[in-house]
């Protein structure tokens, strides 16, 4: 047993945890000049902005996720076309040709990872204000 | 337990109002989680924002093992602590347990003096955010020390020490304020 379990008032909580239903007329009293000085140095309510944002996280989270869907069936779908133009030996062999020098290779790469990058940044939240907003 | 199902429905069928419901009835416990354990109004409403995203994130993995109060509070919780813990806040006082031994505990006296709801507030600023944020949950929020368990992680024995200490320092340091009045 350590030193707060061997103190009487702490061993009276164990049986009485909110002295205010079981009775004891001064644990009573006791609990609630507590309990009105705590209420009344509490913290106000939230600020009514504060709670129309956490209010409105629902609708972006839902806008953000669209989008995010959209985005990824709009790579899909360009993924596709991509395969299909390429399997016409046409463009296949004009492709090939295109990707037989080093540097257009090298370019092609560079754009694509670039725009990549900057499509994916445009669409991915930076911070909470900035989705809140 | 049953309203809690409805709103969790709600929110995740993401039917009009449904998530709205859910922050328009646990916004205040969330605010006085975050605001006892940062004491600060600028970091309590990135972070109260945070919460609400990640409960809007997770909602679908409530099991309902405990009520959505206490889930939201854990989730408040772990969030504070994440946040005090980068800035190296310390959670709760290193203080040794032997010094509360024999104490006669009175808080209707030290309740009966003026300016007390001031004092309260200035010494509850003192405490550790650990022991802040239990007393307010107990006394503000009125829950039980299971509950407060539930939220904090930690043994209900645990939450009443803290409880305990908590007021043993408040009803000190009104004492002291008694002989010293500022």
């Amino acid at each position: 047993m350590n030193a707060i379990e061997q103190n009487p008032e702490w061993q009276a909580q164990q049986h009485a945890e909110r002295p205010e239903r079981p009775g004891d007329p001064e644990a009573v009293r006791a609990y609630r000049a507590v309990a009105t000085a705590v209420r009344r140095a509490s913290p106000p309510a939230p600020p009514p902005d504060l709670v129309e944002r956490c209010r409105a996280i629902s609708r972006r989270e839902i806008r953000r996720q669209t989008i995010h869907r959209r985005l990824f069936t709009a790579c899909l779908t360009a993924a596709a076309v991509a395969v299909f133009l390429l399997s016409i030996p046409g463009l296949a062999r004009l492709a090939a040709a295109a990707a037989g020098t080093p540097w257009p290779m090298l370019l092609t790469a560079l754009v694509l990872t670039v725009s990549g990058a900057r499509l994916a940044g445009r669409f991915r939240p930076s911070g909470i204000d900035e989705l809140t907003r | 337990m049953s309203d809690d199902r409805t709103i969790v429905a709600q929110a995740l069928a993401r039917r009009a109002g449904g998530f709205e419901a859910l922050v328009d009835s646990h916004h205040r416990l969330v605010w006085h989680v975050l605001l006892r354990m940062v004491s600060d109004r600028e970091e309590a409403r990135d972070l109260t924002q945070e919460v609400f995203l990640r409960v809007h994130q997770r909602l679908g993995q409530f099991r309902f093992e405990s009520s959505l109060a206490t889930w939201i509070g854990r989730i408040a919780y772990s969030i504070a602590v994440r946040h005090l813990e980068r800035k190296r806040i310390p959670l709760a006082d290193e203080d040794s347990l032997a010094d509360v031994a024999d104490s006669a505990f009175c808080p209707e006296q030290v309740a009966a003096r003026a300016g007390l709801d001031e004092s309260v507030g200035r010494i509850m600023d003192r405490l550790s955010p650990l022991q802040r944020t239990i007393v307010s949950l107990y006394y503000f929020e009125e829950m039980t020390t299971s509950e407060i368990a539930g939220i904090a992680d930690m043994p209900a024995g645990t939450v009443k020490s803290h409880l305990f200490r908590a007021r043993k320092r408040l009803r000190d340091e009104l004492q002291q304020q008694q002989w010293n009045p500022r």
